[in-house]
């Protein structure tokens, strides 16, 4: 156990060991989540539209897409983290207990304790006037009723499980002292605080070198096989996705166009959306100069919904019947879903 | 403008960058930011250069174009010297020289109309009469795919429109070479295929050079012909863009590639350990040996210098990879 340093209080909440036993059980069950604000000339912008999807115990599950797809304000709205203004319906079932429509005070109790998350900006999250161990210290206060004293101790032990060389001294150190990937093991450190089943990174490494981000995203794995977490990464970034993900959701305008693990969507990629995004990667392996294979256009404007496919404006294979009516998400071989009316077959082009 | 014979050997480089020192004080102490770099850009080509967070690839960048100023070095740039070139002499030199930099916003006035802000930098080197200049204008914007955008504001402006326009701003003044600090990293992967492409497009159809500098190496080794890896101050390597992937000589090199997710060896290397040092006190001798798996006694003791070990490829590494003879 990682937390050996952590005392004999660990409880028994901690460890993998319940989460075996019911490994068919989602953790976290999203149903039919829809998020709206409202937008100009009193029309709604449906910024997540229809969303269901679930995790496991111990899965990493990766949501990509780009911005404006609605993969950050899903998740923001299941954490209760959404302003007042926007309408959330549907369901988010937490391990049987639902968390749309819960009071503030009853989702601040789940918030941080059953699931955390990482931003991308860890400068912008962290206190820049206070020490990094003082603020640790108050993450795992919120939750656990330790002392002071205690309290410092385990800010200690938490920056040393998340690898940070010296955790003492850095314990004392402020914010603006630290680079940008240790600000962001020191927020793993706060959101890891309380042990959390699932842990959110929203673009967590996005904003970090790409030694780093192996780093990180290598410490990410490693604690969520020790702690037996959930993990949920959100990405614009298919290549990091499919790296380090069990299975990858792929979003577009507020829905999801094509669901898999991440094996199979490597090597067979159906939703013409989620090849466009595989062609446009820079990759090692592609000649230099040779012009990227690249759709044109934008996302529809999410307050005039198309009658259609949402992604029909800018397909190639797009036919007549991709505009009268939108594609549903339905399984067609097995655990590979996806949206589309006229799927295409087989590997990426990358090369 | 200098001839377009590209990669003729007796042609002078369009840009020659020789020993370039940056360093400036804090209250920490001295930050040695840029310490020794010399490379060519020759005309038609694209040079990429990659390097991490606090491997000094941004200030490099301003050191070139005097903003601020190197510590010490040369900048032969169309074959003056930008280092001793001041005033008008500096401003005119630079005209030929322009930067595209990570965030487009940033670098556009809110309160201007895409046209105005175009036309600033003819405006500035009193380029024709007004008409002509919007002649210009209309021409960069038609270039970069904006015709009908003339009359917008940034904030009316997406992500890559807006990078568009710092693009044109960049091209209007014809330029020989533009120096792209982090030019697409802040797009999502469609608008910045699309951007890239368009830097891509630019070249052929304007004859134009690049100084490409990012983090990213997927993207760097997309644009350029060669390429130079830089670690804390310093170039570890420098070579054709295919080889110093495909046969990396320094073993940093070698970490950033094994770095890259999706690649064979990413999950099953070890990640580079550690942290960069502190700029402040950089190690002694290679800068890189505190972090590298083939350190010994010599990297301390001794600066390794910059060897070729194959046609065109530079390394500075005392155990360069695959030994090749030298």
């Amino acid at each position: 156990m990682p937390y050996a340093n952590g005392g004999p209080d660990d409880g028994p909440d901690d460890g993998p060991d319940d989460g075996a036993e019911q490994v068919t059980e989602a953790l976290l069950d999203i149903e039919d989540l829809r998020v709206t604000f409202p937008g100009s000339k009193n029309r709604e912008v449906r910024a997540v539209d229809g969303l269901s999807y679930s995790v496991y115990a111990g899965q990493t599950l990766a949501i990509v897409g780009e911005s404006g797809s609605g993969k950050t304000v899903s998740c923001r709205a299941v954490m209760g983290l959404l302003p007042a203004t926007a309408t959330v319906t549907g369901s988010a079932r937490f391990q049987g207990i639902q968390l749309i429509g819960l009071p503030e005070d009853r989702l601040r109790e789940h918030r941080g304790a059953d699931v955390a998350m990482v931003f991308q900006d860890p400068a912008r999250s962290l206190n820049p006037t206070m020490r990094v161990g003082a603020q640790i210290a108050e993450a795992v206060r919120v939750h656990r009723a330790v002392t002071k004293a205690q309290a410092r101790e385990q800010a200690v032990d938490l920056l040393r499980l998340v690898h940070m060389p010296l955790p003492e001294r850095r314990c004392a150190e402020y914010p603006h002292q630290l680079s940008g990937g240790m600000r962001q093991r020191v927020m793993i450190a706060i959101a890891l605080a309380c042990r959390p089943r699932l842990l959110i990174a929203d673009e967590a490494t996005t904003a970090l070198d790409v030694t780093t981000q192996a780093q990180i995203m290598e410490l990410l794995l490693e604690l969520q096989a020790e702690l037996g977490m959930a993990l949920m990464l959100i990405s614009h970034d298919l290549g990091l996705a499919g790296a380090y993900a069990d299975e990858v959701i792929v979003m577009y305008a507020g829905r999801i166009v094509e669901q898999a693990p991440a094996v199979d969507l490597a090597t067979r990629v159906r939703m013409p959306y989620t090849q466009a995004l595989f062609e446009a990667i820079p990759r090692l392996e592609r000649p230099a100069h040779a012009p990227l294979p690249v759709i044109g256009g934008r996302p529809p404007d999410a307050a005039t919904p198309l009658p259609g496919c949402a992604f029909e404006p800018r397909c190639r294979h797009a036919e007549d019947d991709c505009r009268a009516a939108a594609p549903p998400l339905a399984e067609h071989e097995p655990g590979h879903r996806w949206a589309c009316w006229h799927p295409v077959d087989g590997a990426p082009d990358v090369r | 403008m200098s001839d377009n014979s590209g990669n003729s050997v007796n042609t002078a480089p369009l840009l020659q960058v020789r020993d370039l020192v940056h360093e400036f004080r804090t209250d920490l102490g001295t930050v040695h930011a840029v310490s020794g770099v010399s490379f060519d850009v020759r005309a038609g080509e694209t040079l990429g250069i990659v390097g991490e967070t606090g491997s000094g690839k941004s200030t490099l960048a301003r050191a070139i174009v005097q903003a601020p100023r190197p510590t010490s070095g040369a900048v032969v740039f169309r074959g003056a010297d930008l280092v001793t070139l001041r005033g008008t002499r500096l401003l005119q030199a630079r005209r030929h020289l322009q930067m595209v930099f990570q965030d487009p916003f940033g670098s556009l006035d809110p309160k201007w109309r895409v046209r105005d802000l175009v036309e600033e930098p003819l405006v500035a080197y009193k380029t024709g009469d007004r008409t002509a200049r919007r002649r210009r204008v209309g021409e960069v914007l038609e270039l970069v795919g904006l015709a009908g955008y003339s009359t917008r504001r940034p904030r009316e402006l997406s992500g890559g429109q807006a990078q568009r326009v710092a693009i044109a701003r960049a091209v209007a003044l014809n330029p020989a070479l533009i120096i792209c600090d982090e030019a697409v990293s802040s797009l999502d992967v469609l608008i910045q295929a699309q951007v890239l492409n368009l830097f891509e497009r630019l070249r052929a159809e304007l004859g134009l050079s690049y100084l490409f500098i990012a983090h990213d190496l997927a993207l760097v080794k997309q644009v350029s012909d060669r390429v130079a890896v830089m670690y804390l101050g310093r170039l570890c390597e420098v070579g054709p863009g295919e080889q110093v992937y495909r046969q990396p000589l320094h073993p940093y090199t070698r970490a950033l590639l094994d770095s890259v997710p999706g690649t064979a060896t990413a999950r099953a290397a070890k990640t580079i350990r550690g942290e960069p040092p502190s700029p402040v006190h950089p190690p002694s001798g290679c800068r890189f040996r505190t972090r590298c798996p083939r350190a010994e006694p010599r990297c301390a003791d001794e600066e390794p210098a910059m060897r070729e070990r194959a046609a065109g490829h530079v390394v500075a590494c005392h155990f360069p990879l695959e030994g090749i003879p030298a």
